[in-house]
């Protein structure tokens, strides 16, 4: 705030700029109001659907809220999802998924675009990429639908077990307690068929030919042109998709949805996702929805902070 | 001549590999497409292998319960990519081609929207829903799907902004409209772009799942993929092969598509990928 008298001294001489420029300020509103108009769809868009909901989940979480009353009961609906013990091994479950999806998507994408990114004639390798990109195409619930079959009593993973001489550990994989978060883990094995497929193979294609070609002429072999050079310059995108699939698996919750209602059980399968969606679709309980709501979009928010201060620590300018 | 040899050995295990790769990826795609020709015995004997002879009303059958379904998701798509791509577009070029007071901060509140996770919204969302009495029509979903424009406004900003001054400069000098100059310039220059967006839209829209099936999940507007979910596990309990036939008919339109539009359809998935 500084010295009060010092400002007081420095008023009539601060006010007038301040003026000019609301002024200025309201004289350019005048003149580009066009503008203005022509934003106005997108800008009620968002309020409507976007600002306003936010608004009202956040204060809703703090209410016993179905469609007919809205109680204030102040952070009830916090504490009791801190107090459930579904809520815990609701985010074990979470924790279990986003590891294990990390450790996929630096993998096995990964390898897959390298692979097509060295296919050697150039139609070769618009063919592969076609036919990985075909799956992704195909609406996931459809892919989730097929794996539910897949994992079912008389589904072809038992099949393929009995034909195999394994008979006995054949078992109805998504309703047995130990397998079944395993089963959600490896819809879509081995998981190249997505976008992490794409963007990868993407950046690799934006290597200079010219480059890996003076490796290869220095005599790199290629597993380590590909750990000297093509994985450091793809680093950043790993990184993006790294961060990506965090957030992605904090909201995520379509798989258990259509598997498993999230069991076996009270909560074998269970994330916070259809936690929040269950307290809606069972008991039209909005408000206990709305702060489960609340604490994913807090994690991520935080993430996306914590995400964009270690960016900005180690390359000394922002990121996102 | 051994130099040439073993890089062709290396690409030979390169296509070996790729090769079993897909083979495992493409295995449940084929099984479901094998099963949705299976009647209910030849799906019990014979789950894995292709069985005679092709039970081809398993797809007259999915068919009757999915053409309403489908139809949604066609009026859906259309209707909601049309209004969300015209008023996306339109804010993109207004903030990448003028200036006035409060463009930047305008900016940074849709590009904040980017950063919201989709589950804080759905609880409020759905009683917003509730509330106008749109539960179980159309607009449920085509009102929020219309409003998704956070990522076609950043997109198509940085394409509006790198268009060279000198090619408004004659529209300016003709009197044109910031109204005009996006309908005459901008758009026609945009239409790639327009077009990966408009795939990438109508991809994540077939892809919903847990919103429509919260707020549409009714004859009137039930969409495919809720609709494949619903068939199976609903009171409905068809044959197993003609709830195979159900998924296979949910998937078709979107494969056709891709069919279509390869090239399209993989800049937009690419572009969308940075976002979902």
């Amino acid at each position: 705030m500084g010295n009060s008298l010092e400002n007081r001294a420095l008023t009539p001489l601060l006010i007038l700029p301040v003026v000019n420029r609301r002024a200025e300020l309201l004289r350019g509103i005048r003149r580009n109001w066009t503008l203005y108009l022509l934003l106005c769809p997108s800008l009620i868009a968002a309020l409507v659907f976007y600002y306003y909901p936010m608004a009202s989940g956040f204060y809703h979480s703090f209410t016993y809220w179905d469609i007919k009353r809205t109680v204030w009961i102040g952070l009830e609906n916090y504490q009791r999802m801190f107090e459930d013990p579904i809520t815990l091994a609701a985010w074990r479950n979470m924790a279990i998924l986003l590891i294990a999806n990390i450790a996929i998507v630096l993998t096995l994408p990964l390898l897959g675009a390298t692979l097509v990114a060295h296919v050697r004639s150039s139609v070769g390798q618009f063919w592969w990429r076609m036919l990985f990109v075909l799956p992704i195409v195909v609406p996931g619930t459809v892919i989730v639908f097929v794996w539910r079959w897949f994992y079912g009593m008389d589904g072809g993973l038992n099949i393929v077990l009995r034909a195999i001489g394994l008979g006995g550990i054949t078992r109805w994989w998504l309703g047995d307690p130990h397998t079944a978060l395993w089963g959600i883990i490896f819809v879509a094995f081995p998981w190249i068929a997505g976008l992490n497929f794409l963007v990868y193979l993407a950046a690799l294609q934006s290597i200079s030919r010219e480059l890996l070609d003076a490796a290869t002429v220095d005599g790199a072999s290629s597993m380590r042109r590909f750990f000297y050079i093509e994985l450091p310059l793809i680093r950043s995108q790993m990184l993006v998709l790294v961060a990506l699939t965090f957030i992605f698996y904090i909201r995520s919750f379509d798989a258990p949805l259509i598997m498993t209602n999230g069991g076996p059980g009270s909560a074998g399968t269970l994330v916070p996702g259809l936690q929040m969606y269950r307290a809606v679709r069972d008991d039209l309980d909005l408000g206990y929805g709305s702060a489960i709501g609340n604490v994913l979009f807090a994690v991520t928010f935080l993430l996306v902070i914590v995400r964009s201060m270690v960016t900005r620590l180690r390359t000394g300018k922002s990121g996102v | 001549m051994i130099n040439n040899l073993r890089r062709n050995s290396g690409q030979i295990v390169i296509t070996a590999i790729l090769a079993v790769l897909a083979l495992i990826t493409f295995v449940p795609i084929l099984t479901l497409i094998n099963l949705s020709f299976k009647d209910v015995y030849q799906f019990g004997a014979n789950p894995m292998g292709i069985t005679f002879p092709l039970v081809l009303e398993n797809y007259s059958l999915a068919w009757k319960f999915m053409r309403d379904p489908l139809w949604h998701n066609v009026v859906i798509g259309l209707v909601s990519i049309a209004a969300s791509l015209l008023m996306a577009a339109l804010t993109a070029f207004v903030f990448a081609r003028f200036e006035f007071p409060g463009r930047d901060f305008l900016f940074f509140a849709f590009l904040l929207i980017l950063f919201v996770p989709s589950t804080v919204l759905l609880v409020p969302t759905f009683q917003l829903i509730i509330q106008f009495s749109l539960q179980n029509t159309l607009w449920a979903l085509i009102l929020p799907y219309s409003a998704h424009q956070s990522l076609i406004i950043f997109v198509l900003r940085s394409f509006f902004a790198e268009l060279p001054a000198e090619m408004f400069d004659a529209a300016k000098v003709d009197g044109a409209g910031p109204l005009q100059q996006f309908w005459r310039i901008g758009v026609p220059l945009a239409l790639p772009a327009l077009s990966a967006m408009a795939i990438f839209q109508i991809w994540w829209i077939w892809n919903d799942y847990a919103w429509p099936t919260l707020v549409a999940n009714s004859p009137a507007a039930r969409t495919a993929v809720s609709a494949v979910i619903f068939f199976n596990d609903g009171m409905a309990r068809p044959e197993p092969g003609a709830g195979m036939a159900a998924a296979v008919i949910a998937a078709l339109p979107m494969v056709l598509l891709f069919l279509i539009t390869i090239r399209t359809f993989v800049a937009g998935l690419t572009a969308g990928a940075v976002k979902e």
